[in-house]
């Protein structure tokens, strides 16, 4: 008896220090693909290659230096930010006024619209939106990126915002209301302060997934509209051996969502699982 | 069926410590009834009679073995939570079966128990239903259902009726004191609320700060109350408490009116006075007060007035009805006066 | 004047979605109409449309490669999914049982599934390859042989599961862990006091209680699993052998390199249907165990 006592709490240790191993080991091969594009990212073209691979090496910026020389990188990484942030623009300025008039009016217009945007296969919407783009003459145009992109924000922008609007609580509105605010006036005075952190992860939200979607450019880009995940994916086919610069482009291309998910991780999980958790 | 033993018992959360040292014994089928303020540490106790909460130190027995290191199941206590925690995916029924399961009694006598436990609080109907489609007092019945099915040695109850309205409490009230007649266990009961305290406790136990202020049977607690706090705490409205000099007899009151209470003491003391021991006295005797407010309840009046800067309360007759600034001459029944050291606020007399 | 009020405000509420209704039925309902159109046509490149009936879903099910492509997504799907709810559940009560997430673990959490797809494609590429990848030098250090990895037939798409895993399983967990922590917590105590011992406690407790949020999460990884195109178009192209020639793969390749568009639109709305058919199975299931 006297001694289950004693086995009790280290029990409860023994139990916590096996959970937080699992989470490191877990951890650690999540990281390890990421961890090793960025290292690889900064070999020589001996180091990346070798094998068993190089633990141990002397980092060289050459990856980088051969990439933004030999390659219009600038160029593409100008064109993925126009393309992205003027879709997340067009996305909350459509997506903001419709999820709050679809909470108060209880429409599900904008849900169902979500849904079916995200449940069928974007080459559904390429097979038309090539058509008459191609007649319209409008295929390799920003317009036409920025206008694709923008089916892909909005649907976010809702996703994310139609919950927190539901949460605001309908007396708070209607007390807007009753001091004189106009719809207009109580959206943007009131009910947009009380969702600030929904809002800025639809746009860092929209903002990465528009940054990070492919097949749309894939398709209605050109050389000179071409965002940086298809120029990546061109640099594969043509110099798939050059591992270090393959992987300086990944690293530099992953670099901006990451950075901006890690800002905001704390709200970000919130807002991804918003709705999908019960109570 | 059990006793309950509690010794130098201690409960600390990291360095605050929540109960100083604890001994209570509470006898085979006894109703016990925890009270106190908030945060006094009631809820506390309860869990670490569940084995919910560890204990810091010392022991706890139940009947005669040591159950420190033993879990929650190996108790063989229930407990009834303040939200129910009914298991939301499973029926009624199921959620009365699952401890039974646990503990691998045979089906048919899980059957049997389930229903007989139904039919005791009514709730036959309902057994095929999950817990989303009951309404409150509902399912307040089936946790309690599902403590009576396991019979245990000791049933817990933490605030079982605070989510319960006005009327629906009262009703469960007397249903909880009448089934613990009926099934002669061992109960404790936390509560906040003096008037659940009073009316079914066979002793009621009043906690502060950790510490047990007073022991006893609910009239004692009432008539007898051990110090200042426990006098305070039971009674509504509260007693009425006035600093005064004791001498000659009587009780000099900051105001330097004098109330004539009888007593042998001198020196400075508190005295307290309950609203219903103040009785209206014949014009020219007695404590003349001013009025401040009447607040007729029907069944009798509350009179506010003021002694000195302390606002007091008596408790009159229906009858009495006097006006706002009216003057109103008090007196004390004989033997309600209590007396209450200044410093320790211990029971004097 | 009431009345009037309320539908002035009711114009204005309407007014505030326009702009979206207008976006929505250019840009997504417009499409799916003409896809659906498409899909009972003939679109060469150059030439006026033609009705030809039923012919491009005839024409479908009499193609062995699109029968190859519905078992190559459903194949991957099945075994994604599978790894994603369980590797995830299990990552959920690791997170649940340590109480505390530290900003950098979650920061691990969530990089996987901001990673842009191509960049995850590039980034496997390299470490899964056949002869100088670090998957194969870590299997080495475990005395396991080499794996072609995604040049493979027979496991490619085990790899692309893997590799859709390694992305989207702490994306499970997260939503997965969001629903544990909205249990009450009294109600694992009612299962202490009852005497059910913790293995108990989760099969009996904690997992059906989660089966709602489990759907969901199903939900949200179907969508995405039985369009799978990014990962795979990036890597393989379909291949080796057209053992990864998923339907979304499949369909590009008829409507963007063969260019035939109403081939590829009667394939697009049969995927369609198959997305809609699972979700709506699942989303049924949700509402079954939801307690
Ligand atoms: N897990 C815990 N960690 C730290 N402090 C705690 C914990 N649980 C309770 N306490 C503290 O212990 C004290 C007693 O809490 P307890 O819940 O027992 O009070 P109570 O008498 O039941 O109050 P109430 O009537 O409000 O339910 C409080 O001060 C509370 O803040
Ligand atoms: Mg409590």
């Amino acid at each position: 008896m006297s001694d289950r006592t004693l086995s009790q709490p280290r029990r409860e240790q023994l139990m916590r220090v096996l959970v937080i191993a699992q989470l490191v080991i877990l951890a650690i091969g999540i990281l390890f693909p990421i961890a090793w594009m960025v290292t690889s990212s900064f070999k020589s073209s001996a180091d990346v290659t070798a094998y068993p691979p190089t633990l141990l090496f002397r980092p060289t910026l050459d990856n980088y230096t051969r990439l933004l020389q030999t390659t219009p990188f600038f160029s593409y990484a100008r064109n993925s930010l126009i393309e992205s942030g003027s879709s997340t623009l067009i996305g909350l300025l459509l997506g903001v006024p419709a999820a709050y008039a679809a909470s108060i009016t209880r429409a599900s217009w904008p849900a169902l619209v979500t849904l079916s945007a995200r449940m069928a296969p974007g080459t559904l919407f390429l097979i038309p939106w090539y058509i008459v783009f191609r007649d319209l003459g409008m295929v390799g145009t920003y317009g036409a990126l920025i206008l694709t992109q923008a089916a892909i924000t909005l649907p976010i922008v809702i996703w994310v915002l139609l919950p927190a609007f539901d949460a605001i609580p309908r007396s708070i509105l209607e007390a807007a209301g009753v001091d004189g605010c106009g719809i207009l006036r109580s959206l943007w005075r009131v009910a947009l302060p009380l969702v600030s952190s929904g809002l800025v992860i639809a746009t860092i939200l929209a903002f990465v997934f528009s940054w990070n979607y492919f097949l749309f450019a894939l398709v209605l880009s050109d050389e000179n509209t071409k965002p940086l995940v298809v120029a990546a994916f061109n640099y594969i086919g043509e110099g798939s051996t050059d591992w270090g610069g393959l992987m300086a482009a990944a690293t530099l291309i992953a670099l901006p969502p990451l950075v901006l998910a890690i800002a905001v991780q704390r709200w970000l999980v919130a807002g991804l699982t918003l709705g999908a958790v019960k109570g | 069926m059990a006793s309950l033993r509690m010794q130098g018992l201690k409960k600390r959360f990291g360095t605050m410590e929540i109960i100083p040292s604890l001994d209570l014994e509470i006898a085979d089928h006894e109703f016990v009834v925890f009270v106190g303020p908030s945060g006094c540490g009631k809820s506390t106790l309860l869990r670490i009679i569940a084995g919910l909460e560890p204990i810091t130190e010392g022991d706890l027995f139940i009947g005669d073995q040591r159950v420190n290191d033993l879990t929650p199941a190996q108790r063989d206590i229930a407990m009834v939570f303040q939200d129910y925690a009914l298991y939301p995916h499973m029926t009624v029924y199921q959620n009365m079966a699952f401890g039974l399961q646990m503990r691998h009694t045979p089906q048919a006598e899980i059957d049997a128990r389930v229903q007989n436990a139904a039919r005791l609080l009514d709730i036959e109907p309902l057994l095929k239903r999950r817990p989303r489609a009951l309404s409150g007092g509902q399912r307040q019945r089936v946790a309690m259902g599902r403590a009576i099915v396991r019979d245990p040695k000791v049933f817990l109850f933490d605030e079982p009726l605070s989510n319960l309205d006005a009327q629906l409490r009262g009703q469960v009230r007397s249903e909880i004191k009448a089934l613990s007649q009926r099934l002669k266990t061992t109960m404790i009961f936390v509560t906040h609320d003096q008037v659940e305290a009073m009316t079914m406790a066979d002793r009621i136990v009043v906690l502060r700060g950790g510490v047990i202020q007073q022991v006893g049977a609910p009239e004692e607690i009432y008539g007898r109350p051990a110090n200042r706090f426990v006098a305070g705490f039971i009674g509504s409205p509260s007693m009425n408490f006035l600093p005064v000099n004791l001498a000659d007899g009587a009780a000099h009151l900051p105001d330097s009116r004098t109330l004539n209470i009888g007593t042998a003491l001198r020196g400075t003391a508190v005295l307290g006075i309950r609203p219903e021991h103040f009785i209206p006295a014949p014009e020219g005797t007695g404590m003349p007060v001013d009025v401040t407010l009447v607040e007729p309840l029907g069944s009798d009046t509350l009179v506010h007035f003021l002694v000195g800067d302390i606002k007091c309360i008596a408790r009159v007759a229906p009858d009495t009805r006097p006006h706002v600034g009216e003057r109103l001459p008090l007196s004390v029944a004989p033997g309600k006066a209590y007396l209450f050291d200044p410093e320790t606020g211990a029971r004097l007399a | 004047m009431q009345l009037s009020a309320s539908s002035r405000h009711r114009g204005a509420l309407a007014l505030l979605s326009m702009p979206a209704v207008l976006f929505t039925a250019m840009m997504v309902v417009f499409p799916i109409l003409y896809t659906i159109w498409l899909s009972f046509r003939t679109a060469p490149l150059g030439h006026a449309t033609q009705f030809v009936g039923l012919a491009n879903y005839s024409q479908l099910a009499h193609a062995p490669q699109f029968w190859n492509s519905i078992k190559v997504s459903l194949t991957l799907y099945v075994i994604s999914l599978a790894l994603q709810l369980t590797g995830g559940t299990y990552l959920a009560v690791l997170l649940f049982q340590a109480k505390r997430m530290p900003a950098i673990l979650r920061s691990v959490l969530i990089s996987p599934f901001m990673v842009p797809p191509v960049v995850v494609g590039m980034m496997f590429l390299v470490i899964l390859d056949p002869s100088l990848g670090a998957a194969n030098w870590v299997l080495s250090l475990f005395g396991i042989g080499p794996s072609a990895w995604l040049a493979s037939p027979e496991w490619v798409i085990p790899t692309v599961a893997l590799i859709d895993t390694w992305q989207w399983m702490p994306f499970v967990a997260l939503i997965v862990l969001g629903g544990l922590q909205s249990l009450p917590p009294s109600v694992y105590e009612a299962a202490k006091i009852d005497g059910a011992p913790s293995r108990l406690v989760f099969w009996r407790i904690t997992l059906p209680l989660l089966l709602p949020t489990l759907a969901t999460a199903a939900i949200l990884r179907t969508v995405d699993l039985l369009r799978f195109f990014d990962i795979i178009y990036v890597t393989t192209q379909g291949g080796p052998l057209n053992a990864s020639d998923t339907l979304n793969i499949y369909g590009f390749h008829i409507g963007f390199e063969l260019f035939q568009f109403g081939y590829a639109s009667a394939l697009a709305m049969t995927l369609t249907a198959m997305v809609f058919g699972v979700v709506l199975a699942l989303n049924r299931l949700r509402k079954a165990v939801d307690w």
